[in-house]
């Protein structure tokens, strides 16, 4: 038997059953809490439909970072996950996709070689069959620390792909979780050609730490998906129950 | 001398100072010391060469962040002639932490960027550090805009601790602002060589650098965080690991031009870039403009091509196999 959830934000307890036929948001409050990047697939995509490829890329610790090989041995035990992102193709409402899902499970999902990778043929395979892209982000770090400055290129290779895939008329769609930062947010993450968000998501460039260099204390809320959709900066913010159907809609509508 | 010893300079520039006034001493001296003096000068000297070529990274840090080191507005000022700034986001205003424009490089119209530390807290209390806003990223957008239009080569002199973390840049859409240069950058049909002369710090620096080719300084250093944040993070401590983290962040133009980051490394005088700023000038207007003269002679889709190309290979994975222990 699974231990009963409760929810850090309002103190409700629900059998964990009840939590995951809500897909892991809070019957009382709504809060929004991480899904596995399976979980979202299933989601999001119709039954049977999602081929993945390059699940076979790994990420290695190249520049002998402090515990980085360590930790990505942890992290893949603890997670089963190869990675920090699944992509391939599927159909969402019988629309053929081009889709890639970070999982902030494994180490917050942050942008090292791998997701840049995958990100870039994510692109690539869309631009040959003539699909759109739908990426699924949550990359609470941004650029992964440990891969230096190779994981911050990763900001212009994967903005690279999306200018390339725009190129060819093609849409993609970004939809945005709790939490996406940094390098990710500030890359392929906002050039969405639609940008939508879950609720309570926080998205934004500074994290708390680079926050606190300065000294200066910022409300969080002004990193939330609602405040970026009331500064301008996100097209919609939809609850996770009506993302696939949002989806839906935004693909016949513009394929 | 321990290699995080942020003041390492110090010990080098008394025994510079005795040598000064051994030489003021000597003139008057009754018996002939000058060949003793020139020994002793040229003994000093090769012991100093070789300590700049074995610089710790933690130390490269902080002679990158020397505020006597050239800043933005000197390199426009020697490299640049005629330059004409253009400085409006059209929806901001305008972002210290930049300076942009046009000018003539020699003899060809460029287009220019330098982002702009202060010397003292004046001048960094109105640059913010040379830690650019929204304005500013917007303010180069166009700029790349312009040099699209008219096919003028950018030139672009990077120094950045960061992109300014604090609240109004994130309200006007920091990560935007960032994302939508990337873009831009990445249909340039202009060539784009990126300089990194100082700090090249994370998106804050890459936002204005995609460039067809990065030269880097040798003593500048470029990296996706800041040693003390990544001290913070992976020692949950206030930055003491900080020299650690900068061996671990390999954020030295050595390490960089290994991993393909950048193309070239422009060899510092002496001492550093602040010793001789001319001699830089000098280094720095040659390396650009033999890359200037390589990427004009690529076609605007050549451009666009071989920017995207060089950025497609950077990244080091494994694919297939058992996954890496």
């Amino acid at each position: 038997m699974n231990e009963p959830f409760v929810c850090h934000q309002c103190g409700a307890e629900m059998e964990a059953d009840l939590f995951a036929r809500h897909f892991k948001v809070c019957p009382e409050c709504g809060a929004h809490y991480p899904l596995k990047a399976d979980e979202r697939i299933d989601l999001l995509t119709d039954e049977g439909s999602f081929v993945e490829y390059d699940a076979d890329l790994y990420s290695v610790d190249f520049l002998e970072f402090p515990r980085y090989r360590e930790r990505l041995k942890t992290y893949r035990e603890r997670t089963g996950m190869p990675s920090e992102m699944m992509s391939g193709l599927a159909r969402i409402g019988g629309n053929e996709v081009s889709i890639a899902v970070t999982d902030m499970h494994f180490i917050m999902g942050s942008m090292g070689s791998v997701v840049g990778e995958k990100i870039a043929r994510c692109f690539e395979r869309a631009v040959e069959r003539r699909l759109p892209v739908v990426i699924v982000s949550g990359s609470g770090a941004g650029a992964r620390m440990d891969e230096g400055t190779v994981a911050l290129m990763q900001m212009a290779k994967t903005s690279a792909a999306v200018q390339q895939h725009d190129n060819e008329g093609l849409l993609y769609i970004s939809a945005v979780t709790n939490p996406t930062m940094g390098g990710a947010a500030a890359s392929f993450v906002l050039l969405g050609h639609i940008v939508i968000a879950e609720p309570g998501a926080m998205i934004g460039f500074a994290g708390p730490r680079a926050r606190a260099a300065i000294g200066e204390e910022m409300p969080p809320e002004l990193q939330s998906a609602e405040a970026l959709l009331a500064n301008g900066m996100i097209d919609k913010v939809v609850p996770r129950r009506r993302l696939r159907q949002s989806l839906i809609q935004l693909l016949e509508y513009t394929t | 001398m321990k290699s995080n010893d942020i003041h390492f300079e110090e010990s080098m520039f008394a025994v510079e100072e005795r040598l000064k006034e051994l030489r003021a001493a000597i003139e008057d001296a009754p018996i002939n010391l000058q060949k003793d003096a020139q020994l002793l000068e040229k003994a000093y000297e090769q012991e100093r060469n070789r300590f700049y070529e074995r610089l710790s990274p933690w130390q490269k840090v902080w002679l990158a962040r020397r505020s006597e080191r050239p800043r933005g507005s000197d390199y426009v000022q020697a490299l640049i002639e005629d330059p004409v700034p253009i400085c409006a986001d059209r929806i901001d205003g305008d972002d210290p932490a930049l300076l942009t424009g046009v000018g003539w490089f020699d003899e060809t119209p460029v287009v220019y960027f330098a982002q702009q530390k202060g010397r003292n807290t004046k001048e960094n209390i109105r640059t913010s550090f040379g830690m650019m806003h929204p304005q500013g990223y917007r303010k180069a957008r166009r700029l790349m805009r312009f040099a699209a239009k008219f096919n003028r080569p950018i030139l672009s002199f990077v120094d950045t601790p960061a992109a300014h973390p604090c609240a109004h840049a994130e309200k006007r859409g920091q990560a935007n602002a960032i994302a939508e240069n990337l873009f831009e950058m990445s249909q340039l049909p202009a060539p784009f060589i990126a300089v990194v002369v100082g700090e090249g710090g994370s998106g804050g620096a890459l936002g204005v650098a995609m460039g067809n080719a990065a030269l880097m300084l040798e003593h500048a250093v470029y990296c996706v965080a800041p040693p003390e944040a990544c001290s913070g993070i992976l020692w949950k401590d206030s930055g003491e690991h900080a020299p650690e983290a900068a061996e671990g962040l390999k954020l030295t133009a050595n390490d960089l031009k290994k991993w393909k980051v950048i193309d070239e490394i422009i060899p510092e005088p002496p001492g550093g870039a602040h010793r001789d700023p001319q001699e830089t000038y000098r280094r720095v207007q040659n390396a650009v403009k033999a890359r200037l003269q390589e990427l004009s002679a690529l076609t605007p889709d050549q451009l666009i091509e071989q920017r995207r190309r060089r950025f497609r290979q950077i990244g080091v994975f494994q694919e297939g196999g058992e996954p890496p222990d």
